[in-house]
């Protein structure tokens, strides 16, 4: 104890060695420390079988969410659509009518380039 | 495929090893701490096993790893503490006494023991974690800084408080002869 704290006067010492001596647990067995091992181990699989099911509902329930906040994917035109830029292409009227067919922003764009 | 199972094989040899090595020494400071409840004792240890296996694979080092189990130790003893505080002041509300003893487990010299454990609960939380590290377990002042995450100052400051206020609390044990049926460990 001396070596731990050289400072500690002999009677405190002894009264220090003597808490040491009378508070501590009953010995263990080697059934107890065996079953202890055993224990921790069973616990450890536990959890690491209920870690599994919790965190596939939280991707599955992450991925769900996306999908229904972003947006998807641009679908092809419709057939309705490709007869109108058919009939846009085809026909003989002035150019500049076309901005009453084009998207707005089409015509934001083009008129932000001068066009 | 053969390489992760060897791996996964290997840590798990690790583990079952580190435990062996610890788990008296845990147990046992688990206990000190607990005013020597056997069970919580136990299941405390267990518990900071438990997390201390997530931790496995950061630590190479088995004394980096010990250092780090240590303290996931202490931090299960606080939090069991807490929660057993909160739930005996719900229980008293219910009943006259305090319905649950100190000591769980049959002792050698059980009301020396408790007297010991009721002491040690006037020490406020740092006072006894350093007591029990450095007068029962044996850690250097310097290791139970480390283990602690405390200055070294710090240290020193609750060791001379604690034994201070204990002396005072087992004031009739000083000159008493110490009990033949108890041998000192670790």
């Amino acid at each position: 104890m001396s070596q731990l704290d050289p400072t500690l006067p002999p009677d405190a010492e002894r009264f220090v060695a003597r808490l040491r001596a009378d508070y501590a647990p009953p010995p263990r067995d080697a059934l107890q420390h065996a079953a202890f091992t055993r224990a921790v181990q069973r616990r450890v699989r536990r959890r690491t079988v209920w870690v599994w099911p919790p965190l596939l509902a939280a991707t599955a329930a992450t991925a769900l969410a996306l999908w229904m906040v972003l947006p998807g994917q641009p679908t092809p035109p419709s057939v309705s659509h490709g007869h109108a830029l058919l009939a846009l292409a085809l026909t003989d009227d002035d150019p500049t009518n076309a901005d009453d067919i084009l998207p707005a922003d089409y015509v934001d764009i083009a008129e932000a380039l001068e066009l | 495929m053969v390489e992760i199972e060897a791996v996964d094989v290997d840590r798990e040899s690790r583990f079952v090893d580190f435990v062996d090595a610890h788990q008296e020494r845990a147990v046992r400071v688990a206990w000190r701490l607990l005013g020597g409840d056997a069970a919580a004792a136990e299941d405390v240890a267990q518990e900071a096993f438990l997390k201390a296996h997530r931790g496995l694979a950061q630590f190479r080092d088995d004394a980096a790893l010990s250092t780090w189990f240590y303290r996931i130790l202490l931090n299960e003893a606080r939090s069991y503490r807490r929660w057993r505080a909160v739930r005996r002041r719900w229980t008293a509300l219910w009943t006259a006494e305090d319905s649950e003893p100190v000591a769980s487990t049959p002792l050698p010299d059980p009301a020396l023991q408790r007297r010991i454990a009721i002491a040690l609960e006037t020490l406020s939380p740092g006072q006894r974690e350093v007591f029990v590290l450095v007068y029962l377990e044996g850690l250097t002042l310097e290791q139970c800084a480390v283990q602690l995450g405390k200055a070294l100052g710090t240290v020193k400051a609750h060791l001379h408080r604690a034994l201070h206020t204990l002396r005072g609390e087992l004031q009739d044990l000083h000159e008493a002869p110490t009990s033949p049926k108890r041998v000192a460990n670790s």
